[in-house]
């Protein structure tokens, strides 16, 4: 019978699958999700397995597939979500699939290309258009005058030489590397060239890197053939773009009306490419979620086939699989129903087989317990058929959180977020929210909402909502005539206390439920708060760990380990409870018989209060106080005696759990050894081969003995340790109470505080200040704080009591990974 | 028409409720002179006699009620307004 209590019972079983079938069967196998294949293949080669073809076929659909997500993504399409769960295709559908996901690809990446080829030489004219723009400026400046022209020299020419020509080269390039560019061009020409540049305004997009760049327009005017090659050389080098530029104006209007004409043309066919290849991907869009799941399924499916070994006929698969016992009739009915599917006639075989093999450890979890399994697995799996931490830690860890957390208006913060979470759970799983921050609030929903309930309660006992206390049943205690509260007392003392010794003060019952409210506004509240909070947490703390050495005993009941009863639970319990529980009966019986007031005799009244400390050190220590005044020595009648008793009662303890498990260890496995050379040798004698028994187990004596002697120090000293460290439910409720106490008088306090006329609007802004401050430090940072020591209490301190730890988790062939659509696959 | 984000509105959104419901019951708290906001009333560091006392005390309680109820109104309006630019920015979101 599966239950959170302990983990399922597992069963090792063999399959034999026809080869026809056996697709379709681990197809099925796949959707229920119970069944962990072992590999039977260890030692092969990933390269050298049965189906490493269909393997990197799918592989190869699957890079596709990724291919066509990305440029999807690209284009800022949405990829259709349906929520449907196809069933992984037949085999034969594989190359289907595979010539469809071709098709698409070349489709697009010859779409791509050509885009790319479109845009490239639209950019080439699109510049062509500034230069020539550009050189329009540069020589209209020049026309003006009309006589004039580039080739007349501007100095007189010398007799004997003919006329100097000067030409020119007309370039673009990217604006960074115009500096760069002029200093080179000015040092080679040595100063003998005349550059003129201009800025194309508005950005033009590179085809490659498909982002914006500036470019600037230049003209270069040279004289002389051996500078025109130079220039041409580091405009090559430089990687601008040369441009061919007419002289006359007449030459440049008709070129630049050419390259309008055949720019309109190319962006018209440039629109066209775009618009086919956003159709192709929207039809794309629709199957993808599709097909990447049918694709995943069918990887997952060969991956596992691989796992499996062949017959020696060749006919069928032999797989070994761990299944839990209480599945067998659904895993029996998926394999007909895959038998059937592949319309083979050869039914699949189960036979459980025999093994003292660990298996695997699995929890069944509903989305409720799930974040709590997390918790505990996250310290260690647990052993196989272990009771299981998580049950328990579903009311425990929120009520330990809540203990330290207490703060009822904080807890409705966190209320409010958690509620919220789960009321609209199944919108926030569609809305599927990247942000790992994001998935870890939301996978502890429940947690958080158990968290904040209880933190609530807690926040009411103790009385504090945003550091005020609420007044709901009358305070218990009143300014009566035994306070001497005259005016003149008052200006002298600063302060009033009131003793509870007098009815007119403290009228004798206390608040109904929770701390009276008046302790908020006195000055002693820490001195008081701590008394309570220190023993309240020992008494948690030591119930708690009495709980887990109580968990430990059915451990020991189950798995049959009797001796262990005498001489771990046993002693373990008795040491505990005689220690540390007398502490708590002190602290209990303190609170009883002890109180303020005159229906208690003068030795029980509150100046005679002893320490229950001071006790629990004398009772270790053996020491006996000297009577003080009119009190008593002693809480009550023989307390020495017994106290002496119950210490050498714990201090026996220690040697049974030291000393007598070793030896009944080597007694049990002395048994075991002589059984199995008894039934061997009646083995030979009948004939029959070599069993295929286990290896010998070696028996150190010594190993053990010092095992069993740190278990036993552990235990001891884990005794007095772990009742110290819940002490720290104490100081965190502490420090929270103090911190929003600190974070109103600091701030909220001004805002109130305002006399002025304009207080209302000081008192506007500081609110928002307090809530930003309130969510941020004591409602995450304390609240993270809070979690992590709850969890340190129940890895540690409760759990050290019985928890192994020493399984492994069950990772069953399932194919939810793949419909939810996670990253992670189904290696 | 939107001059605050998606976040920020969402921000001022859960601030404004929380500011209007919880500054509506200090306000009522306040009124009702509850001593546990005795702390928080603006006194002088000394009186020298007890009716000067019990009238700033009266002072206070009243006027901080009053401050508490004023700052409400205003965040009813930031309510309003961070409401509304949620609501936009929602919209928005919604036409990728």
């Amino acid at each position: 019978m599966g239950s959170i209590f302990r983990s399922e019972e597992m069963a090792l079983c063999q399959l034999f699958l026809s080869s026809e079938a056996a697709y379709n069967c681990v197809s099925e196998i796949g959707e229920v999700g119970l069944v962990q294949f072992r590999d039977l293949n260890p030692d092969v080669n990933a390269f050298q397995r049965k189906f490493v073809h269909e393997v990197r076929r799918c592989d190869e659909m699957d890079r596709k597939l990724r291919y066509l997500e990305k440029e999807i993504l690209k284009d800022k399409l949405q990829i259709i979500d349906t929520g449907e769960n196809p069933a992984a295709p037949q085999p034969r559908e594989m190359i289907d699939l595979e010539a469809t996901f071709e098709k698409l690809e070349n489709e697009l990446r010859e779409v791509n290309a050509n885009a790319e080829t479109l845009k490239k030489n639209s950019l080439e004219l699109t510049e062509l258009k500034h230069v020539l723009a550009t050189t329009q400026l540069f020589f209209q400046g020049r026309d003006s005058e009309p006589n004039s022209s580039i080739t007349q020299n501007l100095l007189p020419a010398e007799e004997g030489k003919g006329p100097v020509q000067l030409g020119f080269v007309c370039d673009v390039t990217n604006r960074e590397r115009m500096p760069m560019f002029e200093r080179m061009l000015w040092r080679v020409c040595r100063g003998n060239v005349f550059v003129r540049q201009s800025e194309v305004q508005q950005p033009l997009e590179d085809p490659v890197t498909r982002e914006e760049v500036f470019k600037t327009v230049f003209i270069i005017f040279f004289q002389g053939e051996q500078l025109k090659t130079k220039v041409k050389k580091i405009c090559e080098g430089c990687r601008t773009t040369m441009y061919p530029c007419p002289e006359s104006a007449q030459e440049r209007k008709e070129m630049g009306q050419g390259v309008e004409g055949r720019l309109a043309d190319l962006r018209t066919v440039l629109n066209q490419t775009t618009d086919h290849r956003h159709r192709v991907l929207a039809a794309a869009a629709k199957h993808l979620r599709t097909w990447f799941i049918k694709v995943k399924k069918m990887k997952a499916i060969y991956h596992t086939l691989n796992m499996l070994n062949l017959d020696v006929t060749n006919k069928c698969l032999i797989a070994e699989c761990w299944i839990p016992t209480v599945d067998m009739g659904s895993i029996r009915a998926a394999l007909r129903k895959g038998t059937e599917r592949a319309g083979s006639s050869v039914q699949p075989i189960i036979n459980q087989m025999l093994t003292n093999q660990m298996p695997p450890t699995f929890h069944r979890t509903n989305k409720f317990t799930a974040g709590f399994q997390n918790l505990i697995d996250s310290y260690g799996i647990a052993t196989y058929r272990e009771v299981n931490p998580a049950l328990y830690t579903t009311t425990t860890f929120p009520f330990l959180f809540a203990v330290m957390f207490g703060d009822a208006g904080h807890a409705t913060i966190m209320l409010l977020f958690s509620a919220w979470m789960v009321l609209r759970e199944r919108q926030l799983i569609a809305a599927k929210m990247s942000g790992e921050i994001w998935n870890i609030f939301f996978g502890g929903r429940y947690i958080l909402l158990l968290m904040s309930l209880f933190s609530f309660y807690t926040g009411v006992i103790y009385n504090d909502i945003f550091s005020k206390s609420f007044n709901i049943f009358g305070s218990s205690w009143h300014i009566g005539d035994n306070a001497n509260a005259t005016e003149h007392n008052l200006q002298a003392w600063g302060e009033l206390t009131l003793n509870p010794y007098y009815r007119d003060l403290y009228s004798g019952e206390p608040y109904p439920f929770g701390f009276d409210p008046i302790w908020q506004i006195a000055v002693n509240k820490i001195a008081f708060q701590n008394s309570y909070k220190m023993k309240i947490s020992i008494i948690i703390g030591v119930f708690h760990m009495i709980f887990g050495i109580m968990v430990s005993l059915i451990n020991h009941l189950f798995f049959r380990r009797f001796w262990n009863i005498v001489c771990e639970f046993l002693p373990q319990l008795i040491f505990l409870v005689s220690l540390f529980g007398y502490l708590c009966f002190m602290v209990f019986y303190k609170w009883v018989s002890f109180g303020s007031g005159e229906e208690f005799d003068i030795q029980h009244n509150s100046d005679c209060a002893p320490s229950v400390l001071i006790y629990f050190i004398n009772m270790v220590l053996l020491k006996k106080d000297k009577p003080t005044g009119h009190c008593d020595v002693w809480m009550y009648d023989n307390q020495f005696t017994i106290q002496l008793i119950l210490l050498v009662v714990a201090l026996l303890c220690v040697p049974i759990m030291l000393i007598p498990k070793p030896f009944i260890a080597r007694r049990q496995h002395n048994q075991r050894m002589r059984q199995l050379a008894v039934s061997r040798q009646l083995l030979e004698t009948q004939g029959a081969g070599t069993s295929a028994s286990s290896h010998e187990e070696e028996f150190e004596f010594s190993e053990v003995f010092i095992e069993q002697a740190i278990h036993t120090i552990e235990f001891v000293l884990g005794c007095v340790s772990h009742t110290a460290s819940y002490l720290r439910l104490w100081a965190l409720s502490l420090a929270h109470g103090q911190l929003s106490e600190v974070l109103w008088n600091m701030v909220m306090k001004i805002g109130l505080q305002q006399a002025s006329t304009v207080g209302c609007v000081m008192l506007y802004l500081i609110f928002s200040f307090w809530a930003v401050l309130t969510v941020s430090i004591l409602v995450l940072m304390e609240g993270l704080s809070a979690f992590l020591h709850t969890l340190r209490l129940h890895w540690v301190e409760f759990q050290s009591k019985f928890y192994k730890g020493e399984g492994y988790a069950f990772a069953p062939l399932t194919f939810k990974n793949i419909i939810n659509g996670d990253e992670e696959e189904a290696a | 028409m939107t001059f605050c984000g998606y976040k920020f509105s969402l921000c001022l959104l859960l601030i404004s409720a929380w500011g209007l419901v919880q500054l509506l019951v200090m306000g009522l708290f306040f009124y009702g002179e509850a001593p546990a906001f005795l702390e928080d009333l603006p006194l002088e560091d000394h009186y020298d006699n007890r009716d000067s006392f019990v009238t700033d005390v009266n002072k206070g309680f009243k006027n901080n009620a009053f401050n508490c109820f004023i700052a409400a109104c205003l965040y009813i309006v930031t309510l309003g307004v961070s409401g509304w630019q949620f609501y936009l920015n929602q919209k928005t979101t919604y036409q990728v």
